[in-house]
């Protein structure tokens, strides 16, 4: 027998929680969870890592400091040097503004294409569900049998007894 | 709904902070004999401090009603607490007036009959007038504080009703109030020192060191009361929470800095650039650097990875830290122009500075005791307690 999958269908993000945890506990493993909205506390129950998009945007925010300086500095003191007010060709505080927005250009643009990309996302693509109620008012919390003993009527068990409305099972065959 | 147990700090804790008052002000007369102006200018800084965390309190209430906001529902006493020390606040706004003389030159008649601006400005910047705005800004931040406080402590009577329409038109009243009266009140105070220079975003500057050593206050006393009595409604949410609006709150601080500083230095005008002229030589460049360290570059970096704001040990840290900046930005706004002979550090401007520290410190737990620690009343507050950022 192939390892199944099995759906629990929640009407409240409470109930799901509950349910996550105990599967946690009991090393049931969760597969994923689909749900309208973020659940608030669902990545410590699963213990999702941190998201590693924080490091983007700090190493792309520094080349977009390092890039606006660069370019102010070539520009104004060596490939064109430009006498303006008198002031000496390499003032750091006139090249201030025009660095900061870069490092904030940078980073914005590169987080939003860094999530894209890595969640191999683009406008207009077109995602089959296959859990349609997830999109409206339920949540989904995905199991993967591990365990041969842990039979199917366990795992219709547990669903129901935090709260679900509605469970089902497929194979690596019906999918 | 657990209720809090009844405040009090402990005994000692608060006949210490007493102590350090009444030590500040006992240095402060002594100044008055031995070094008048020293003594004045360092009041005028412990003064200027102490209004800032008061007046902080009522900026952070306003703000967070009108944004909405709920999760800063279980800290709401902690700013309540800070502008009930603004009555205090006035009253050392009185003493400060016979220092007029010994602080500003535009109240040395001797100076004014030689300087055709001052007497150009004698209509506006003029002892009488000074004291007279100074009565009405503390009249008008006592009034709208009040009102915001008034309405909070009446929620929590059983059975009480007051309509969130009450509520936000006292937030709505306190903000504009506040923006032109203490933007004028840091003219008046800080700027008039130097009359002849001018700059039209002073009333940021002033701003933006008010707003980190409010929230530097408000995260220590948020750390203490979460240790205490508010263990159950206080998390490391509301903390982390607190540690991003420190953290914007030091770029503001940064970007406002930077922004008087680049135009002066752009467009190099002999009426403006004097002021930075002090400022960038000998000793006083070394506190210019020291000045920008503290308040924006060490506070932005430490509190930017997400551990560090949910330390209790690193927050604490970062609030000192904003609080000795906040001492720093004062010392720097008011003393370049009134100690000719460079910076000088002595029991003159300690002693006021600390002593006012203490002094507001001991007034605001005092004040936590006589209310709820949290708004019982408020229909937000289970929502805060269960706050998740």
């Amino acid at each position: 027998m192939s390892p199944s999958l099995h759906t629990g269908f929640f009407e409240d993000e409470h109930d799901l929680l509950s349910a996550a945890k105990e599967c946690r506990e009991r090393g049931i493993p969760v597969v994923d969870v689909v749900s309208p909205f973020p659940i608030h506390g669902l990545d410590d129950v699963l213990g999702i890592r941190p998201s590693r998009l924080a490091w983007v945007t700090f190493l792309m925010g520094a080349a977009g400091l390092a890039f606006g300086f660069g370019l102010q500095y070539w520009t104004a003191a060596f490939d064109w040097p430009l006498n303006v007010g008198g002031k000496p060709l390499d003032s750091l505080p006139a090249f201030i503004p025009v660095a900061f927005e870069l490092t904030i250009l940078f980073a914005g643009v590169s987080t939003v294409v860094a999530l894209l990309l890595r969640s191999k996302l683009w406008p207009s693509k077109q995602v089959p569900s296959g859990l349609e109620s997830t999109t409206d008012d339920q949540h989904a919390l995905i199991l993967a049998q591990a365990d041969a003993a842990f039979e199917d009527s366990d795992f219709t068990e547990l669903f129901e007894r935090h709260g679900a409305i509605n469970s089902q099972r497929e194979t690596e065959a019906t999918r | 709904m657990r209720y809090p147990p009844d405040f009090r700090s402990p005994q000692t804790f608060m006949v210490g902070l007493r102590s350090v008052a009444i030590l500040g002000v006992l240095l402060f007369l002594l100044g008055l004999f031995v070094a008048p102006d020293r003594a004045w200018a360092g009041y005028l800084i412990g003064f200027v401090f102490f209004v800032g965390l008061g007046l902080s309190g009522g900026l952070f209430l306003s703000v967070l009603t009108l944004a909405g906001t709920r999760w800063a529902t279980a800290l709401r006493r902690i700013p309540e607490a800070m502008t009930t020390t603004l009555p205090a606040a006035a009253l050392m706004g009185i003493v400060l007036v016979p220092g007029v003389h010994a602080l500003y030159e535009w109240a040395n008649e001797a100076a004014v009959a030689d300087n055709h601006l001052l007497q150009h400005k004698a209509g506006y910047l003029n002892w009488g007038f000074w004291s007279l705005r100074l009565v009405v800004y503390f009249a008008l931040w006592i009034w709208a504080t009040r009102g915001m406080v008034r309405l909070s402590r009446k929620l929590d009577e059983k059975d009480s009703i007051v309509s969130k329409r009450q509520i936000l038109l006292r937030a709505i009243y306190f903000l504009p109030i506040f923006a032109v009266t203490f933007s004028l009140a840091s003219i008046d105070w800080i700027k008039s020192i130097e009359p002849a220079w001018f700059s039209t975003i002073f009333g940021l500057i002033t701003l933006s060191g008010l707003a980190t050593s409010g929230l530097a206050v408000c995260i220590l006393l948020a750390i203490y009361l979460k240790r205490g009595p508010l263990r159950h409604f206080i998390t490391m949410e509301h903390l982390d929470d607190l540690g991003k609006i420190a953290m914007a709150f030091a770029l503001f601080w940064g970007y406002i800095w930077y922004c008087q500083y680049m135009l002066i230095w752009y467009t190099d005008m002999p009426e403006e650039t004097p002021y930075y002229v002090i400022r960038s030589q000998g000793a006083w460049a070394h506190l210019s650097s020291l000045n920008l360290a503290l308040n924006w570059a060490i506070p932005f970096f430490v509190l930017m990875p997400k551990a560090m704001r949910r330390s209790e040990t690193a927050l604490k840290r970062v609030a000192w830290v904003f609080l000795a900046g906040q001492a720093v930005n004062l010392y720097m706004l008011i003393e370049p122009a009134l100690m000719e002979g460079g910076p000088q550090l002595g029991l003159w401007e300690i002693g006021p500075l600390v002593g006012s520290l203490c002094f507001f410190l001991w007034l605001t737990l005092r004040a936590l005791g006589d209310a709820a620690l949290v708004p019982i009343g408020d229909p937000h507050l289970e929502e805060s307690m269960n706050h998740h950022c």
